[in-house]
């Protein structure tokens, strides 16, 4: 009776102990403590030849700011994004512009959709810019990626 | 009795104290992974602009310093390079690979650069296509009105 008695306060008392730390990790977690993205920094990082200097991710836009320090006067000629979630990320890019050297330019991406791309949450896109020197008889094309990591307003 | 609860007890308080600790190093260890990324993609960019920068800095003493004039430079050629070529002999672009996919860092210059392979208007640059400290050596060709980069 006794050795019963003394196994079932050992289990009830560590129940307890249990069901008071469940409940705080499930308050814990219902108010976001355990999202770990938050605590990371909204970041955008381009190559220093097109630096990123300003980003917002704005309801269904993604809005950025890029320096041209190439040195060289180019013709973007195409705007791609996507990022890794299951259903990338899709937007509307803009028409393909000249881009003077030194010259900052605001790129509004609009109606972004998928990809994770919710309002309140933390979303990813890599984007990716194709240009030409119009000084360079072939015009090859080339490519710049970034990646944009910020919260959706 | 008393005795196994004791020893009940000791290994619960055990097993308490290891789950606080991980659960305490699984997020620094998540952040952290996040930041190295970042890092590491900055890196590589910066890498590939030096390396571009002291290749065309060079390349634009030898120029300038005229016929026969020939300059050795080393560049560390990060392990994410994987080609570079130059176009019309005003262009040198590094393709390197990072975590977003392939991109190129791209150089335009004044001057007339080559290399030894080319065909049409491309020219390839094997020495930058690998990884590791490289000797690169540019040299006046043409009588003064070119730079031919290639290994030392």
């Amino acid at each position: 009776m006794k050795r019963s008695q003394a196994a079932l306060e050992f289990l009830t008392t560590y129940s307890w102990a249990f069901i008071v730390i469940l409940i705080a990790i499930g308050a814990l977690y219902y108010f976001g403590i355990f999202n770990f993205d938050t605590f990371l920094p909204q970041e955008c990082v381009f190559s220093e030849q097109m630096e990123c200097l300003d980003f917002a991710f704005v309801n269904d836009e993604i809005r950025f700011k890029l320096v041209n320090n190439l040195g060289e006067n180019i013709n973007i000629t195409l705007i791609m994004v996507t990022n890794d979630a299951a259903n990338s990320l899709t937007c509307t890019v803009p028409d393909s512009f000249l881009w003077n050297a030194e010259e900052e330019k605001d790129i509004v991406l609009t109606g972004c959709q998928d990809g994770a791309f919710i309002k309140g949450e933390r979303a990813e896109a890599t984007i990716s810019l194709t240009y030409y020197s119009n000084l360079t008889p072939s015009k090859p094309l080339h490519t710049a990626k970034g990646r944009i990591n910020a919260l959706v307003n | 009795m008393r005795l196994l609860i004791n020893k009940a007890q000791s290994a619960v308080e055990y097993l308490v104290i290891i789950s606080i600790t991980l659960m305490l190093l699984l997020p620094v260890v998540y952040i952290f992974f996040n930041y190295s990324k970042s890092t590491q993609s900055t890196s590589v960019d910066a890498q590939a602009v030096a390396i571009g920068n002291t290749i065309l800095d060079a390349a634009e003493k030898v120029y300038y310093s005229g016929k026969d004039s020939k300059l050795v430079v080393e560049v560390t050629v990060p392990e994410e390079a994987y080609a570079a070529h130059i176009y019309d002999n005003r262009e040198l672009a590094i393709n390197i690979s990072k975590d977003t996919g392939e991109s190129e860092i791209v150089f335009f210059t004044d001057i007339n650069i080559t290399s030894s392979t080319c065909v049409g208007s491309i020219c390839i640059l094997d020495e930058l296509a690998s990884p590791g400290l490289k000797k690169i050596r540019l040299q006046s060709i043409s009588n003064g009105k070119q730079v031919l980069i290639t290994s030392e």
